[in-house]
């Protein structure tokens, strides 16, 4: 997966470190360490994973 | 709901084949004729000789009336079951008795005559290890057998099936009367005593034809020819006496009488396929290769209509029974924590195509309770609104002031007739909606236009508040215009309105035109590829036979050559599109529209606009009935984009206002927001219609990360990436600044459903309060 670490948050010009993120749907949270900006927190969610591991959650969550 | 699942208890799934109902052992035949295909003829023979008791036996008395039944009789010649069963005896290698290690079970029976149905009884029995003494009048074994086969046939099976078993014989013992075996300690007894043998009263009306009492405390049974059983029937009234027997000593219970209900089995016309016989070569009995072969022929008849037919119970491979299991299961009230779901893919999946009860012999609606699940499903909030919430959106935009039109007949107030194009047909080429309103309107300046969603995709989604709103929207507009009749081109609407708004007078463009042709003026634009053409019945025009025979009419009228599309002729199907399962289950919707693209090797002609593009999806050649008659000859045109399909229903309404009433629509809302100006290539426009990505929803993204700031940047490849949320989805881009003019150039797009929860309160303070 693409670590995000040549990116940069525009706003705070700092590199994106993995941290832990929220997430929801249909209900039901959990968290997962994606690439954020330390500073302000802005995510960021590469194509990869948009369309591997979270479609595989969506799918399962939406069988529940 | 309930009304549905009512009529699931005459499903015949499990009803049993004519022959095994006629055969007195009622064996699974199919699992038989599957391992004798197969050449499993060890576990075929193992499957005969628990249903017999006594194979060998069995074989010899065995007079097939299953051969009478089997439907193959007049398609080649019945299955011989009776050479197939000898053909397992003969090609079976392990051929040895069962053995059973249970613990005794401390009572005693006693039976009467050692014949085949005394013996098979005490051979059940002692298999259950009862304490089992037979008691014989003559001095030998068999009984009748004597009579019907060799000695070392009927001997040898007895002895190798009892092998294991532990059971007294008392020949040259005849008992007379009951009291001969009071006090031997016998808890039931079995009387076979044979043809005119003694009955000790079982047999009298007293008996209740049951042919079983309580003599003080003694379960009495009789069976066999004492009964009247004759042959193969007396070795399986032992069989079932044992049963009868052992249900008695655990529950004190007599059986009541044994009744061998007839199958109600309906075997589905079209699967009976000529095949001839196969004849033994030497005469007598099978070969290894000719058992298999005649195996093959068998059509194991059971009542399969719905697994021919719907196209979802073979793409999940579960028949109706189960269908029904899985969604009571997953309708009940409950969190998913604590119960399954295991429908609720299946029932998002459905076409809702109604093919299971036009085919289903006892009238099954799968269709209603699917429809009825989803409903439940979205009324209790367990409904993923991603599955619907692309078409929803859609019929939102459609019913919107930037699609919907409502007016009367150019220079008139109101109208007789209303053409209703429904909302997909302009979508995909509005051309042709603005001829065919041109050709009505040449024959009849009385008719007015109604653009709108019939509300099929809320109803489809179970949302029946939305979908209400939806048919009222339609109902207002109607009287609005002076109460036309409404000439809709969709299949669908025509179906939805019929259904939900029967007091609206309906009738289809294509009958329509048809009858009012000479007056319409119809040039058609003439075949567009070579022909001949198999016309494509949409599943929503089934029973509208008036359209089905004008667009046939109306093609041949163009000029085309018709061929019949045998796939369709006893029910038409869907073409994947129905229902819109095309998110929550992308495989079915591609695999039922590979399959009836597969169906003829003919382009199809198609009058649902989603059939059209379907079919043309999967590269199959088709065109739309009104390309005939109104296109450019253009031929097979790509399916408009999901942009381009709102961007066609919004021209589709100004330049029907600007052109025919002379009213002048500013171009709702600009391009590009923000005034940006953002690119995209033909390759990302194609992704991301794939993913159901609008440009709109791309360009808002792009306007948001521009405007906030919030964006990220890949220093390495110089681009941005940005989402943002719209309705319920989050959308990201990858874009690059392109030039010195300001231009953007989006290089990719995708999109998910989670949400991103609390991004904008960081370290426990909130910083972002656009977020």
């Amino acid at each position: 997966m693409e670590s995000g670490r040549s990116r940069i948050c525009d706003r705070c010009k700092v590199e994106l470190r993995l941290m832990d993120a929220q997430f929801s749907y249909l209900k039901r949270s959990f968290r997962h360490k994606v690439p954020r900006c330390p500073e302000c927190g802005q995510v960021y969610i590469p194509e990869d994973l948009a369309r591997g591991r979270m479609r595989e959650v969506e799918t399962t969550l939406e069988d529940k | 709901m309930e009304d549905f699942l009512e009529k699931f208890s005459d499903c015949l799934q499990k009803e049993a084949p004519f022959c095994a109902t006629e055969c007195p052992f009622r064996y699974d035949v199919l699992d038989f004729i599957d391992k004798m295909r197969k050449g499993l003829f060890n576990a075929a023979f193992r499957l005969y000789r628990n249903a017999t008791g006594f194979p060998h036996i069995a074989a010899g008395l065995c007079r097939a009336p299953c051969e009478g039944v089997c439907p193959m009789g007049g398609a080649g010649g019945a299955i011989s079951l009776r050479l197939l069963e000898r053909a397992c005896l003969d090609f079976a290698k392990d051929k040895r008795a069962a053995g059973y290690n249970l613990p005794a079970k401390g009572k005693r029976v006693a039976i009467l005559g050692a014949g085949p149905s005394g013996m098979a009884c005490a051979l059940r029995l002692s298999a259950k290890k009862y304490g089992v003494e037979v008691f014989e009048g003559s001095g030998r074994m068999g009984g009748r057998l004597w009579d019907f086969m060799e000695p070392e046939i009927f001997l040898g099976d007895f002895r190798e099936q009892l092998r294991n078993e532990e059971y007294a014989l008392r020949l040259d013992s005849p008992v007379r009367g009951r009291d001969e075996l009071d006090g031997m300690g016998f808890d039931a007894v079995y009387v076979a005593t044979g043809a005119g043998g003694a009955g000790f009263g079982l047999l009298d009306a007293g008996a209740g034809g049951a042919g079983s009492l309580v003599y003080g405390g003694v379960g009495w049974f009789a069976g066999g020819a004492l009964v009247g059983s004759g042959g193969a029937r007396a070795l399986s009234d032992g069989l079932a006496a044992a049963t009868a027997i052992d249900s008695y000593l655990k529950t004190g219970n007599l059986p009541g009488p044994r009744v061998d209900a007839a199958t109600r089995m309906i075997l589905e016309p079209s699967r009976l396929v000529q095949a001839p016989a196969v004849v033994p070569e030497n005469g007598l009995s099978f070969s290894e290769g000719e058992a298999r072969r005649e195996a093959d022929r068998c059509l194991k008849c059971r009542c399969d209509a719905c697994r021919i037919y719907c196209d979802l119970t073979e793409f999940t491979d579960k028949w109706p029974l189960r269908i029904r299991d899985e969604i009571v299961a997953t309708t009940l009230p409950g969190a998913s924590e604590v119960k399954a779901t295991p429908a609720k893919r299946l029932m998002s999946a459905s076409n809702l195509a109604g093919i299971c009860k036009e085919v289903c012999p006892a009238g099954i609606d799968l269709e209603g309770l699917i429809l009825a699940g989803r409903q439940s499903m979205h009324r209790q909030g367990k409904a993923p609104w991603a599955f619907h919430d692309f078409w929803i959106r859609d019929m939102e935009f459609s019913n919107g002031d930037g699609a919907a039109l409502c007016m009367p007949p150019p220079g008139r107030d109101s109208c007789a007739y209303a053409f209703f194009p429904g909302c997909q047909l302009g979508a995909g080429d509005p051309l042709l909606v603005e001829r065919a309103y041109g050709a009505l309107l040449r024959a009849r300046p009385d008719t007015g236009l109604l653009i709108r969603c019939c509300g099929a995709p809320a109803g489809w989604a179970g949302d029946v508040h939305r979908h209400g709103e939806a048919v009222a929207g339609i109902q207002a507009e109607w009287e609005r215009l002076g109460r036309p009749t409404l000439i809709a081109a969709c299949p669908s609407c025509m179906l939805e309105l019929g259904r939900y708004a029967p007091q609206l007078p309906l009738r289809s463009l294509y009958e329509t035109l048809h009858e009012w042709g000479a007056a319409a003026r119809l040039e058609a634009a003439g075949p567009v590829g070579e022909g001949p053409y198999a016309v494509f019945d949409p599943c929503a025009a089934r029973h509208d036979a008036g359209a089905k025979s004008a667009v046939r009419a109306l093609a041949e009228g163009a000029g085309c050559a018709l061929r019949p599309l045998a796939g369709q002729e006893r029910v038409t199907r869907c073409c994947g599109y129905g229902g819109q399962p095309g998110v929550a289950s992308p495989e079915y919707a591609s695999f039922v529209a590979r399959k009836r693209a597969g169906e003829s090797g003919l382009p199809y002609i198609a009058y649902c606009v989603n059939c059209r593009d379907a079919f043309v999806k999967e590269g199959k050649e088709c065109v739309h009935i009104l390309e005939l008659l109104f296109g450019d000859g253009g031929g097979m045109a790509r399916p408009a984009t999901a942009s381009e399909r709102r961007r066609n229903r919004s021209d589709l309404r100004r330049g029907l206002l600007d052109r025919l009433w002379g009213v002048s629509v500013r171009q709702e809302g600009p391009d590009d927001p923000g005034g940006l100006d953002i690119r995209m290539g033909e390759g990302l426009l194609a992704r991301m219609d794939e993913d159901r990505i609008l440009e709109d929803e791309v360009r808002s993204v792009v306007e948001f990360c521009q405007r906030t700031g919030r964006r990220t940047y890949d220093g390495e490849k110089g681009t941005f990436s940005g989402y943002r949320k719209i309705g319920h989805m989050s959308y990201w881009v990858e874009y690059r600044l392109a030039g010195a003019e300001g231009a953007i150039e989006a290089l990719n797009a995708y999109s998910h459903r989670m949400e991103i929860e609390l991004e904008a309160v960081w370290n426990g303070v909130r910083t972002q309060p656009d977020l």
